[in-house]
Protein backbone atom coordinates (compact mmCIF):
# COMPACT_ATOMS: atom_id res chain seq x y z
CA UNK A 1 0.00 0.00 0.00
CA UNK A 2 1.54 3.45 -0.92
CA UNK A 3 0.07 5.72 1.64
CA UNK A 4 -1.74 4.06 4.73
CA UNK A 5 -3.05 6.22 7.45
CA UNK A 6 -4.11 4.23 10.50
CA UNK A 7 -5.83 4.22 13.24
CA UNK A 8 -4.35 7.92 13.69
CA UNK A 9 -5.42 10.28 16.79
CA UNK A 10 -3.78 13.39 18.32
CA UNK A 11 -4.54 15.10 21.61
CA UNK A 12 -3.48 18.80 22.20
CA UNK A 13 -2.81 19.84 26.23
CA UNK A 14 -3.91 16.43 27.17
CA UNK A 15 -4.45 16.25 30.56
CA UNK A 16 -4.95 20.35 30.75
CA UNK A 17 -7.75 22.08 30.95
CA UNK A 18 -7.72 23.15 27.27
CA UNK A 19 -7.33 19.58 25.96
CA UNK A 20 -8.35 18.68 22.45
CA UNK A 21 -8.80 16.11 20.29
CA UNK A 22 -7.72 17.53 17.15
CA UNK A 23 -7.40 13.93 15.67
CA UNK A 24 -9.60 10.82 16.39
CA UNK A 25 -8.73 7.70 14.98
CA UNK A 26 -8.31 9.02 11.07
CA UNK A 27 -7.91 5.87 8.96
CA UNK A 28 -7.47 6.12 4.81
CA UNK A 29 -5.39 5.12 1.77
CA UNK A 30 -4.17 6.72 -1.14
CA UNK A 31 -3.56 4.38 -3.88
CA UNK A 32 0.23 5.08 -5.64
CA UNK A 33 -0.45 8.13 -8.48
CA UNK A 34 -3.37 9.00 -7.38
CA UNK A 35 -4.60 12.92 -6.38
CA UNK A 36 -6.17 13.36 -2.88
CA UNK A 37 -7.90 16.62 -2.52
CA UNK A 38 -8.55 17.09 1.68
CA UNK A 39 -10.90 19.54 3.05
CA UNK A 40 -12.22 20.60 6.04
CA UNK A 41 -12.77 23.84 7.61
CA UNK A 42 -10.59 25.95 9.92
CA UNK A 43 -10.44 24.18 13.17
CA UNK A 44 -11.12 20.56 11.34
CA UNK A 45 -8.17 18.59 12.40
CA UNK A 46 -6.52 19.00 8.92
CA UNK A 47 -3.75 20.78 9.41
CA UNK A 48 -2.48 18.21 12.45
CA UNK A 49 -3.42 15.36 9.74
CA UNK A 50 -0.81 17.34 7.54
CA UNK A 51 2.19 17.69 10.30
CA UNK A 52 1.76 14.05 11.41
CA UNK A 53 2.22 13.64 7.39
CA UNK A 54 4.88 15.53 7.12
CA UNK A 55 6.72 13.91 10.45
CA UNK A 56 6.36 17.43 12.18
CA UNK A 57 4.05 15.66 15.01
CA UNK A 58 3.61 12.04 16.81
CA UNK A 59 0.38 10.59 16.88
CA UNK A 60 -0.75 9.27 20.08
CA UNK A 61 -2.16 6.39 18.58
CA UNK A 62 -1.66 4.93 14.74
CA UNK A 63 0.59 4.82 12.22
CA UNK A 64 1.50 6.15 8.58
CA UNK A 65 2.98 4.15 6.23
CA UNK A 66 4.65 5.79 2.69
CA UNK A 67 6.37 3.06 0.51
CA UNK A 68 6.50 0.97 4.01
CA UNK A 69 8.31 3.19 5.56
CA UNK A 70 6.52 4.08 9.21
CA UNK A 71 7.04 7.69 9.44
CA UNK A 72 5.69 7.74 12.66
CA UNK A 73 7.94 5.43 13.87
CA UNK A 74 10.20 7.32 16.34
CA UNK A 75 13.34 5.04 14.74
CA UNK A 76 12.04 5.94 11.65
CA UNK A 77 15.66 8.67 10.98
CA UNK A 78 14.27 12.59 10.30
CA UNK A 79 16.03 12.29 6.74
CA UNK A 80 13.99 9.17 5.40
CA UNK A 81 11.06 11.69 6.31
CA UNK A 82 12.22 14.46 4.63
CA UNK A 83 13.51 12.69 1.58
CA UNK A 84 9.99 10.56 0.92
CA UNK A 85 7.73 13.41 1.95
CA UNK A 86 7.37 17.00 0.27
CA UNK A 87 5.49 20.03 1.56
CA UNK A 88 4.30 23.06 0.22
CA UNK A 89 3.33 25.80 2.80
CA UNK A 90 1.26 28.26 2.08
CA UNK A 91 2.12 31.41 0.83
CA UNK A 92 5.51 29.60 0.02
CA UNK A 93 7.02 32.30 -1.76
CA UNK A 94 8.10 33.69 1.49
CA UNK A 95 10.34 31.54 2.59
CA UNK A 96 12.74 31.82 -0.57
CA UNK A 97 15.67 33.14 0.33
CA UNK A 98 18.92 32.01 -1.91
CA UNK A 99 20.02 34.44 -4.05
CA UNK A 100 19.39 32.37 -7.38
CA UNK A 101 16.50 30.72 -8.56
CA UNK A 102 18.71 27.80 -9.03
CA UNK A 103 20.38 27.66 -5.66
CA UNK A 104 16.78 27.87 -3.99
CA UNK A 105 15.77 24.99 -5.79
CA UNK A 106 19.06 23.17 -5.07
CA UNK A 107 19.12 23.45 -1.40
CA UNK A 108 17.15 21.04 -0.33
CA UNK A 109 19.26 17.79 -2.30
CA UNK A 110 22.26 19.26 -1.40
CA UNK A 111 20.95 18.84 1.87
CA UNK A 112 20.57 15.33 0.94
CA UNK A 113 24.39 14.67 -0.20
CA UNK A 114 23.65 15.49 -3.83
CA UNK A 115 25.97 17.61 -6.01
CA UNK A 116 27.63 18.07 -9.51
CA UNK A 117 25.83 17.53 -12.35
CA UNK A 118 23.21 15.40 -10.93
CA UNK A 119 22.53 18.60 -8.66
CA UNK A 120 22.24 20.45 -11.78
CA UNK A 121 19.83 18.15 -13.31
CA UNK A 122 17.49 17.85 -10.61
CA UNK A 123 17.63 21.12 -10.15
CA UNK A 124 16.64 21.73 -14.31
CA UNK A 125 13.94 19.28 -14.13
CA UNK A 126 12.22 20.07 -11.38
CA UNK A 127 12.39 24.44 -12.80
CA UNK A 128 11.11 22.71 -15.97
CA UNK A 129 8.25 21.13 -14.42
CA UNK A 130 6.77 23.84 -12.78
CA UNK A 131 7.02 25.67 -16.27
CA UNK A 132 10.00 27.97 -15.62
CA UNK A 133 13.00 27.87 -18.26
CA UNK A 134 16.40 27.35 -15.96
CA UNK A 135 18.62 28.86 -18.68
CA UNK A 136 16.86 31.92 -18.43
CA UNK A 137 15.72 32.54 -15.02
CA UNK A 138 18.35 30.50 -13.10
CA UNK A 139 20.27 33.00 -12.06
CA UNK A 140 18.01 35.36 -11.47
CA UNK A 141 17.48 36.46 -7.85
CA UNK A 142 13.95 34.90 -6.95
CA UNK A 143 13.18 38.21 -5.58
CA UNK A 144 12.59 39.77 -9.46
CA UNK A 145 9.70 37.35 -10.02
CA UNK A 146 6.14 38.03 -10.12
CA UNK A 147 3.87 36.40 -7.16
CA UNK A 148 2.80 33.42 -9.52
CA UNK A 149 6.92 32.72 -10.28
CA UNK A 150 8.08 33.04 -7.14
CA UNK A 151 5.62 30.37 -6.34
CA UNK A 152 6.47 27.76 -8.76
CA UNK A 153 10.06 28.42 -7.78
CA UNK A 154 9.14 27.40 -4.07
CA UNK A 155 7.49 24.18 -5.59
CA UNK A 156 10.48 23.62 -7.74
CA UNK A 157 12.12 23.56 -4.74
CA UNK A 158 10.07 20.51 -3.11
CA UNK A 159 10.36 18.83 -6.01
CA UNK A 160 13.97 18.87 -6.44
CA UNK A 161 13.73 16.50 -3.43
CA UNK A 162 11.50 13.92 -5.57
CA UNK A 163 9.11 13.17 -3.11
CA UNK A 164 7.00 10.02 -2.98
CA UNK A 165 4.09 11.98 -1.40
CA UNK A 166 4.01 16.01 -2.41
CA UNK A 167 1.17 18.04 -0.38
CA UNK A 168 0.67 21.63 -1.61
CA UNK A 169 -1.13 23.82 1.17
CA UNK A 170 -3.52 26.23 -0.47
CA UNK A 171 -1.17 26.66 -3.62
CA UNK A 172 -3.60 28.85 -5.20
CA UNK A 173 -4.72 31.37 -2.48
CA UNK A 174 -4.38 35.33 -3.54
CA UNK A 175 -3.20 34.52 -6.98
CA UNK A 176 -5.52 35.87 -9.73
CA UNK A 177 -7.33 33.45 -11.75
CA UNK A 178 -5.25 33.18 -14.49
CA UNK A 179 -1.99 32.89 -12.25
CA UNK A 180 -4.41 30.36 -10.47
CA UNK A 181 -5.38 28.47 -13.76
CA UNK A 182 -1.62 28.15 -14.69
CA UNK A 183 -0.37 27.08 -11.62
CA UNK A 184 -3.20 24.13 -11.57
CA UNK A 185 -2.28 23.08 -14.88
CA UNK A 186 1.19 22.99 -13.59
CA UNK A 187 -0.09 20.77 -10.50
CA UNK A 188 -1.78 18.55 -12.63
CA UNK A 189 1.39 18.35 -14.92
CA UNK A 190 3.77 17.37 -12.08
CA UNK A 191 1.59 14.76 -10.87
CA UNK A 192 1.16 12.86 -14.39
CA UNK A 193 4.80 12.97 -15.36
CA UNK A 194 5.86 12.39 -11.71
CA UNK A 195 3.64 9.80 -11.07
CA UNK A 196 3.85 10.32 -6.94
CA UNK A 197 0.88 10.64 -4.86
CA UNK A 198 -0.11 14.92 -4.45
CA UNK A 199 -2.09 15.75 -1.66
CA UNK A 200 -3.87 18.99 -2.04
CA UNK A 201 -5.29 21.00 0.81
CA UNK A 202 -7.87 24.08 -0.46
CA UNK A 203 -10.74 25.51 0.97
CA UNK A 204 -11.56 25.92 -3.08
CA UNK A 205 -14.43 23.34 -4.01
CA UNK A 206 -13.81 23.96 -7.78
CA UNK A 207 -10.04 22.87 -7.61
CA UNK A 208 -10.61 20.48 -5.65
CA UNK A 209 -13.57 18.66 -8.05
CA UNK A 210 -11.20 19.51 -11.32
CA UNK A 211 -7.97 18.02 -10.10
CA UNK A 212 -8.80 15.45 -7.41
CA UNK A 213 -9.37 11.36 -8.04
CA UNK A 214 -10.60 11.24 -3.83
CA UNK A 215 -11.41 13.36 -1.62
CA UNK A 216 -11.20 13.32 2.17
CA UNK A 217 -13.78 15.69 4.22
CA UNK A 218 -11.81 16.39 8.13
CA UNK A 219 -14.64 17.35 10.33
CA UNK A 220 -14.18 17.75 14.61
CA UNK A 221 -10.88 16.24 14.14
CA UNK A 222 -12.46 13.43 12.22
CA UNK A 223 -12.69 11.57 8.34
CA UNK A 224 -15.95 12.07 7.78
CA UNK A 225 -16.36 10.96 4.28
CA UNK A 226 -13.62 9.71 1.42
CA UNK A 227 -14.59 8.99 -1.96
CA UNK A 228 -14.75 10.64 -5.43
CA UNK A 229 -15.43 14.30 -5.98
CA UNK A 230 -18.89 12.90 -7.75
CA UNK A 231 -19.95 10.88 -4.10
CA UNK A 232 -18.57 13.62 -1.91
CA UNK A 233 -20.04 16.98 -3.85
CA UNK A 234 -23.44 15.20 -4.32
CA UNK A 235 -23.88 15.52 -0.58
CA UNK A 236 -24.27 18.72 -0.53
CA UNK A 237 -26.31 19.35 2.40
CA UNK A 238 -23.98 17.95 5.00
CA UNK A 239 -20.90 19.76 3.29
CA UNK A 240 -23.02 23.27 4.03
CA UNK A 241 -23.65 22.05 7.49
CA UNK A 242 -19.80 21.64 8.64
CA UNK A 243 -18.93 24.63 7.32
CA UNK A 244 -18.20 23.83 3.57
CA UNK A 245 -19.32 24.34 0.47
CA UNK A 246 -19.82 22.76 -3.17
CA UNK A 247 -18.65 23.41 -6.50
CA UNK A 248 -20.36 26.48 -8.22
CA UNK A 249 -21.80 24.25 -10.84
CA UNK A 250 -23.01 22.01 -7.94
CA UNK A 251 -24.49 25.06 -6.17
CA UNK A 252 -26.67 26.16 -9.41
CA UNK A 253 -27.62 22.52 -10.22
CA UNK A 254 -29.04 21.95 -6.34
CA UNK A 255 -30.54 25.62 -6.53
CA UNK A 256 -32.79 24.39 -9.61
CA UNK A 257 -33.63 21.24 -8.32
CA UNK A 258 -34.59 22.94 -5.14
CA UNK A 259 -36.91 24.89 -7.80
CA UNK A 260 -38.55 21.28 -9.00
CA UNK A 261 -35.97 20.47 -11.33
CA UNK A 262 -34.60 16.90 -10.84
CA UNK A 263 -31.06 17.29 -12.43
CA UNK A 264 -28.26 14.81 -11.26
CA UNK A 265 -26.29 16.99 -8.39
CA UNK A 266 -22.66 14.86 -9.38
CA UNK A 267 -22.14 16.53 -12.25
CA UNK A 268 -19.06 18.45 -12.19
CA UNK A 269 -18.48 19.49 -15.27
CA UNK A 270 -19.82 22.75 -16.76
CA UNK A 271 -20.69 21.92 -20.00
CA UNK A 272 -21.71 18.33 -19.09
CA UNK A 273 -23.80 20.30 -16.84
CA UNK A 274 -25.07 22.31 -19.42
CA UNK A 275 -26.58 19.88 -21.97
CA UNK A 276 -28.28 18.59 -18.63
CA UNK A 277 -30.17 21.74 -18.08
CA UNK A 278 -30.55 22.46 -21.92
CA UNK A 279 -32.21 18.73 -21.88
CA UNK A 280 -34.50 19.08 -18.87
CA UNK A 281 -35.48 22.79 -20.34
CA UNK A 282 -35.59 22.61 -23.94
CA UNK A 283 -39.14 20.84 -24.34
CA UNK A 284 -40.99 24.16 -22.60
CA UNK A 285 -39.62 27.22 -24.12
CA UNK A 286 -42.12 29.76 -25.58
CA UNK A 287 -44.93 27.71 -24.23
CA UNK A 288 -46.50 29.86 -22.08
CA UNK A 289 -48.59 27.87 -19.62
CA UNK A 290 -49.07 24.69 -21.60
CA UNK A 291 -51.87 22.13 -21.06
CA UNK A 292 -50.32 19.06 -20.78
CA UNK A 293 -52.67 16.56 -20.94
CA UNK A 294 -53.05 15.00 -17.38
CA UNK A 295 -52.40 10.84 -17.17
CA UNK A 296 -54.60 8.63 -15.23
CA UNK B 1 -20.84 67.12 -5.05
CA UNK B 2 -17.20 65.95 -4.64
CA UNK B 3 -16.76 61.71 -4.42
CA UNK B 4 -15.58 60.73 -1.11
CA UNK B 5 -12.23 59.89 -2.77
CA UNK B 6 -10.38 61.74 -5.29
CA UNK B 7 -7.88 60.46 -7.65
CA UNK B 8 -6.58 62.55 -9.76
CA UNK B 9 -3.50 61.47 -12.15
CA UNK B 10 -1.95 59.32 -9.53
CA UNK B 11 1.77 58.11 -9.59
CA UNK B 12 3.54 56.11 -7.86
CA UNK B 13 7.25 54.66 -7.90
CA UNK B 14 8.66 51.60 -5.87
CA UNK B 15 12.31 52.54 -5.53
CA UNK B 16 14.18 49.20 -4.96
CA UNK B 17 16.93 49.99 -2.55
CA UNK B 18 19.32 48.24 -3.64
CA UNK B 19 19.52 48.59 -7.68
CA UNK B 20 17.98 51.98 -7.25
CA UNK B 21 15.83 51.02 -10.06
CA UNK B 22 12.35 52.76 -10.52
CA UNK B 23 9.09 50.55 -10.95
CA UNK B 24 5.75 52.26 -11.75
CA UNK B 25 3.27 50.56 -9.74
CA UNK B 26 0.74 53.52 -10.20
CA UNK B 27 0.69 54.96 -13.58
CA UNK B 28 -1.58 58.50 -14.15
CA UNK B 29 -4.66 56.70 -12.60
CA UNK B 30 -7.85 58.89 -12.02
CA UNK B 31 -11.07 57.76 -10.14
CA UNK B 32 -13.91 58.77 -7.64
CA UNK B 33 -15.76 57.06 -5.11
CA UNK B 34 -18.79 58.50 -4.27
CA UNK B 35 -20.04 58.17 -0.77
CA UNK B 36 -22.16 55.00 0.09
CA UNK B 37 -20.88 53.08 -3.16
CA UNK B 38 -19.96 49.50 -2.71
CA UNK B 39 -16.65 49.43 -5.83
CA UNK B 40 -14.68 45.99 -6.56
CA UNK B 41 -11.26 46.62 -7.40
CA UNK B 42 -10.15 43.22 -9.83
CA UNK B 43 -6.72 42.91 -11.23
CA UNK B 44 -4.30 40.66 -11.81
CA UNK B 45 -1.30 40.36 -9.13
CA UNK B 46 1.09 42.88 -10.11
CA UNK B 47 -1.74 45.18 -11.23
CA UNK B 48 -1.55 47.91 -8.55
CA UNK B 49 -4.55 46.72 -6.21
CA UNK B 50 -2.84 46.94 -2.80
CA UNK B 51 -0.48 49.60 -3.77
CA UNK B 52 -3.68 51.86 -4.66
CA UNK B 53 -5.49 51.07 -1.29
CA UNK B 54 -2.37 51.87 0.76
CA UNK B 55 -1.83 54.98 -0.74
CA UNK B 56 -5.88 55.64 -0.20
CA UNK B 57 -5.07 54.51 3.55
CA UNK B 58 -1.64 56.92 4.03
CA UNK B 59 0.49 53.97 3.85
CA UNK B 60 2.20 55.50 0.69
CA UNK B 61 2.48 58.66 -0.31
CA UNK B 62 2.12 59.86 -4.26
CA UNK B 63 4.84 59.98 -6.49
CA UNK B 64 2.69 62.54 -8.44
CA UNK B 65 -0.56 63.35 -8.93
CA UNK B 66 -3.23 63.52 -5.61
CA UNK B 67 -5.44 61.19 -3.46
CA UNK B 68 -8.22 63.22 -1.39
CA UNK B 69 -10.58 61.81 0.92
CA UNK B 70 -13.26 63.37 2.30
CA UNK B 71 -11.70 66.62 0.81
CA UNK B 72 -8.14 66.05 3.00
CA UNK B 73 -5.00 65.67 0.77
CA UNK B 74 -3.24 62.55 1.91
CA UNK B 75 -0.04 64.26 0.92
CA UNK B 76 -0.88 66.50 3.84
CA UNK B 77 0.43 65.17 7.04
CA UNK B 78 -1.65 66.70 9.39
CA UNK B 79 -4.84 64.96 7.93
CA UNK B 80 -3.41 61.44 8.33
CA UNK B 81 -5.39 60.09 11.13
CA UNK B 82 -8.30 61.68 10.47
CA UNK B 83 -8.02 60.19 6.82
CA UNK B 84 -7.16 56.75 8.38
CA UNK B 85 -10.55 57.20 11.00
CA UNK B 86 -12.64 57.94 8.10
CA UNK B 87 -11.30 55.58 6.09
CA UNK B 88 -10.59 52.16 7.62
CA UNK B 89 -8.61 49.30 5.86
CA UNK B 90 -9.08 45.46 6.74
CA UNK B 91 -6.62 43.35 5.48
CA UNK B 92 -6.03 39.79 3.78
CA UNK B 93 -4.43 37.74 6.81
CA UNK B 94 -6.26 39.23 10.35
CA UNK B 95 -3.08 37.50 12.04
CA UNK B 96 -1.81 40.44 10.83
CA UNK B 97 -4.08 42.90 12.50
CA UNK B 98 -5.15 41.94 15.06
CA UNK B 99 -3.46 43.73 18.18
CA UNK B 100 -4.48 42.18 21.68
CA UNK B 101 -5.10 38.37 23.13
CA UNK B 102 -8.77 38.87 23.40
CA UNK B 103 -11.29 39.72 21.55
CA UNK B 104 -12.86 43.10 23.32
CA UNK B 105 -9.60 44.65 24.17
CA UNK B 106 -8.59 44.05 20.02
CA UNK B 107 -11.90 45.82 18.99
CA UNK B 108 -11.47 48.79 21.83
CA UNK B 109 -7.97 49.51 20.26
CA UNK B 110 -8.37 52.01 17.97
CA UNK B 111 -11.04 54.11 19.45
CA UNK B 112 -8.59 53.49 22.88
CA UNK B 113 -5.73 55.38 20.70
CA UNK B 114 -8.24 58.02 19.94
CA UNK B 115 -8.33 58.93 23.74
CA UNK B 116 -11.71 58.27 24.30
CA UNK B 117 -14.12 58.07 27.41
CA UNK B 118 -14.56 54.38 28.57
CA UNK B 119 -18.31 54.61 28.20
CA UNK B 120 -17.93 55.64 24.84
CA UNK B 121 -15.44 52.87 24.42
CA UNK B 122 -17.41 50.30 25.97
CA UNK B 123 -20.78 51.30 23.41
CA UNK B 124 -18.70 50.88 20.14
CA UNK B 125 -17.19 48.18 21.08
CA UNK B 126 -20.48 46.73 21.79
CA UNK B 127 -21.92 47.90 18.76
CA UNK B 128 -19.10 47.10 16.46
CA UNK B 129 -18.85 43.51 17.63
CA UNK B 130 -23.22 43.17 17.33
CA UNK B 131 -22.04 44.57 13.62
CA UNK B 132 -20.02 41.41 12.87
CA UNK B 133 -22.34 38.93 15.00
CA UNK B 134 -19.67 38.30 17.31
CA UNK B 135 -21.12 39.81 20.76
CA UNK B 136 -20.60 36.08 22.41
CA UNK B 137 -17.54 36.04 21.70
CA UNK B 138 -16.33 39.36 23.51
CA UNK B 139 -14.15 37.56 26.11
CA UNK B 140 -12.44 34.59 24.10
CA UNK B 141 -8.97 34.56 23.16
CA UNK B 142 -8.67 35.41 19.86
CA UNK B 143 -6.26 32.12 18.59
CA UNK B 144 -9.53 30.11 20.13
CA UNK B 145 -11.27 31.60 16.78
CA UNK B 146 -11.39 30.61 13.31
CA UNK B 147 -9.91 32.51 10.40
CA UNK B 148 -13.44 33.88 9.18
CA UNK B 149 -14.02 34.53 12.92
CA UNK B 150 -10.77 36.65 13.40
CA UNK B 151 -11.51 38.47 10.02
CA UNK B 152 -14.91 39.21 11.84
CA UNK B 153 -12.99 40.74 14.75
CA UNK B 154 -10.45 42.63 12.38
CA UNK B 155 -13.47 44.19 10.71
CA UNK B 156 -15.48 45.05 13.79
CA UNK B 157 -11.94 46.71 14.98
CA UNK B 158 -12.47 49.40 11.67
CA UNK B 159 -16.22 49.39 12.30
CA UNK B 160 -15.48 50.36 16.35
CA UNK B 161 -13.09 53.78 14.49
CA UNK B 162 -17.11 54.53 12.79
CA UNK B 163 -15.21 55.08 9.09
CA UNK B 164 -17.81 56.27 6.79
CA UNK B 165 -15.61 53.89 4.03
CA UNK B 166 -13.80 50.42 4.79
CA UNK B 167 -10.87 49.38 1.76
CA UNK B 168 -10.84 45.45 2.05
CA UNK B 169 -8.09 43.84 0.76
CA UNK B 170 -8.55 40.24 -0.31
CA UNK B 171 -10.73 39.43 2.91
CA UNK B 172 -11.71 36.37 2.18
CA UNK B 173 -8.23 35.06 0.39
CA UNK B 174 -7.14 32.72 3.59
CA UNK B 175 -10.86 31.70 4.63
CA UNK B 176 -12.73 28.43 4.33
CA UNK B 177 -16.16 28.66 2.50
CA UNK B 178 -17.97 29.24 5.50
CA UNK B 179 -15.57 32.00 6.53
CA UNK B 180 -16.26 33.51 2.77
CA UNK B 181 -19.46 33.56 3.35
CA UNK B 182 -19.67 35.13 6.42
CA UNK B 183 -17.42 38.36 5.74
CA UNK B 184 -19.05 38.71 2.61
CA UNK B 185 -22.45 39.02 4.13
CA UNK B 186 -20.87 41.42 6.91
CA UNK B 187 -19.46 43.51 4.04
CA UNK B 188 -23.17 43.38 2.28
CA UNK B 189 -24.66 44.64 5.49
CA UNK B 190 -22.06 47.31 6.07
CA UNK B 191 -22.71 48.35 2.79
CA UNK B 192 -26.88 48.52 3.09
CA UNK B 193 -25.53 50.99 6.39
CA UNK B 194 -24.14 53.13 4.58
CA UNK B 195 -20.57 52.83 4.90
CA UNK B 196 -18.82 53.15 1.32
CA UNK B 197 -17.05 49.71 0.65
CA UNK B 198 -14.05 49.26 -1.88
CA UNK B 199 -13.14 45.59 -2.11
CA UNK B 200 -10.30 43.93 -3.44
CA UNK B 201 -10.73 40.51 -4.78
CA UNK B 202 -9.84 37.67 -6.75
CA UNK B 203 -13.01 36.03 -6.75
CA UNK B 204 -15.42 37.49 -9.49
CA UNK B 205 -18.62 35.71 -7.75
CA UNK B 206 -17.85 38.41 -4.97
CA UNK B 207 -16.91 41.24 -7.34
CA UNK B 208 -20.37 40.44 -9.16
CA UNK B 209 -22.04 41.87 -5.45
CA UNK B 210 -21.19 45.62 -5.70
CA UNK B 211 -22.52 48.27 -7.97
CA UNK B 212 -19.61 49.10 -10.11
CA UNK B 213 -16.23 47.00 -10.66
CA UNK B 214 -12.99 48.86 -11.76
CA UNK B 215 -10.39 46.76 -13.36
CA UNK B 216 -6.90 47.33 -12.98
CA UNK B 217 -3.79 46.84 -15.87
CA UNK B 218 -0.30 48.11 -15.36
CA UNK B 219 -1.18 50.47 -12.40
CA UNK B 220 -4.76 52.38 -14.17
CA UNK B 221 -7.93 51.33 -14.58
CA UNK B 222 -8.91 49.91 -17.76
CA UNK B 223 -12.33 48.87 -17.10
CA UNK B 224 -14.79 50.57 -15.32
CA UNK B 225 -18.75 49.98 -14.98
CA UNK B 226 -21.48 47.81 -13.50
CA UNK B 227 -20.75 43.92 -12.80
CA UNK B 228 -23.47 43.40 -16.07
CA UNK B 229 -21.12 45.82 -18.13
CA UNK B 230 -17.79 44.37 -17.09
CA UNK B 231 -19.15 40.81 -17.32
CA UNK B 232 -20.37 40.99 -20.80
CA UNK B 233 -16.88 41.08 -21.98
CA UNK B 234 -15.27 37.71 -21.71
CA UNK B 235 -12.70 38.07 -24.28
CA UNK B 236 -11.13 41.58 -22.74
CA UNK B 237 -11.04 39.93 -18.74
CA UNK B 238 -9.52 37.10 -20.07
CA UNK B 239 -6.89 39.12 -21.57
CA UNK B 240 -6.19 41.13 -18.15
CA UNK B 241 -5.68 37.92 -16.45
CA UNK B 242 -9.56 37.63 -15.04
CA UNK B 243 -12.14 35.44 -16.01
CA UNK B 244 -15.85 35.76 -16.20
CA UNK B 245 -18.42 34.69 -13.30
CA UNK B 246 -19.25 31.01 -13.14
CA UNK B 247 -23.01 31.88 -13.88
CA UNK B 248 -22.30 34.49 -16.65
CA UNK B 249 -19.93 30.87 -18.28
CA UNK B 250 -22.90 28.82 -18.13
CA UNK B 251 -25.31 31.32 -19.52
CA UNK B 252 -23.05 31.35 -22.19
CA UNK B 253 -22.71 27.75 -22.54
CA UNK B 254 -26.81 27.63 -22.08
CA UNK B 255 -27.66 29.78 -25.09
CA UNK B 256 -25.18 28.23 -27.07
CA UNK B 257 -27.55 25.01 -26.73
CA UNK B 258 -30.43 27.05 -27.82
CA UNK B 259 -32.16 28.66 -24.55
CA UNK B 260 -33.32 31.98 -24.76
CA UNK B 261 -32.05 33.22 -21.70
CA UNK B 262 -31.89 37.20 -21.50
CA UNK B 263 -28.86 38.92 -21.23
CA UNK B 264 -26.76 40.90 -18.25
CA UNK B 265 -27.34 37.57 -16.25
CA UNK B 266 -24.26 37.71 -13.37
CA UNK B 267 -24.82 35.89 -10.23
CA UNK B 268 -26.50 32.35 -9.44
CA UNK B 269 -29.51 33.50 -8.50
CA UNK B 270 -30.37 35.53 -11.42
CA UNK B 271 -29.27 32.29 -13.87
CA UNK B 272 -31.90 30.16 -11.46
CA UNK B 273 -34.61 33.10 -11.97
CA UNK B 274 -34.19 32.86 -15.74
CA UNK B 275 -34.13 29.14 -16.06
CA UNK B 276 -37.17 28.67 -13.39
CA UNK B 277 -39.20 30.71 -15.74
CA UNK B 278 -39.89 27.70 -18.05
CA UNK B 279 -40.60 25.23 -15.04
Amino acid sequence: MPLEVKHLSHTYAKGEPEETQALADVSFTVEDGEFLAIIGHTGSGKSTLLQHLDGLLRPDAGSITIHGTVITDPKTPKVEIRRRIGLVFQYPEYQLFEETVSEDVAFGPKNLGIEGEALTQRVDHALRLTGLDPDTIGDKSPFELSGGQKRRVAIAGVLAMKPDLMILDEPTAGLDPQARQELLSVIGRIHKEEGNITILVSHNMDDVARMADKVLVMDQGRAVMFGTPREVFSRGEELEGIGLGVPGVTALIRGLNRKGYHLPEELLDREQAAEAIAAAVQPMPNVPDAQGQRKG
Amino acid sequence: MADFIEIKDLVFDYINEETGEETRAIDHLCAGISEGSFTAVLGRNGSGKSTLAKMINVLMLPTAGSVMVDGMDTADEEHTWEIRQACAMVFQNPDNQLVSSIVEDDVAFGPENLGMEPAEIRQRVEKALAAVRMGKYRRKALHQLSGGQKQRIAIAGAVAMHPRCILFDEPTAMLDPQGRREVLEIIRRLHSEGITCILITHYMEEAALADRILVMDHGTICMDGTPREIFCQPERLRSLGLEVPLAVDMAARLRAHGLPLPEGIVTIEELTEGLCRWK
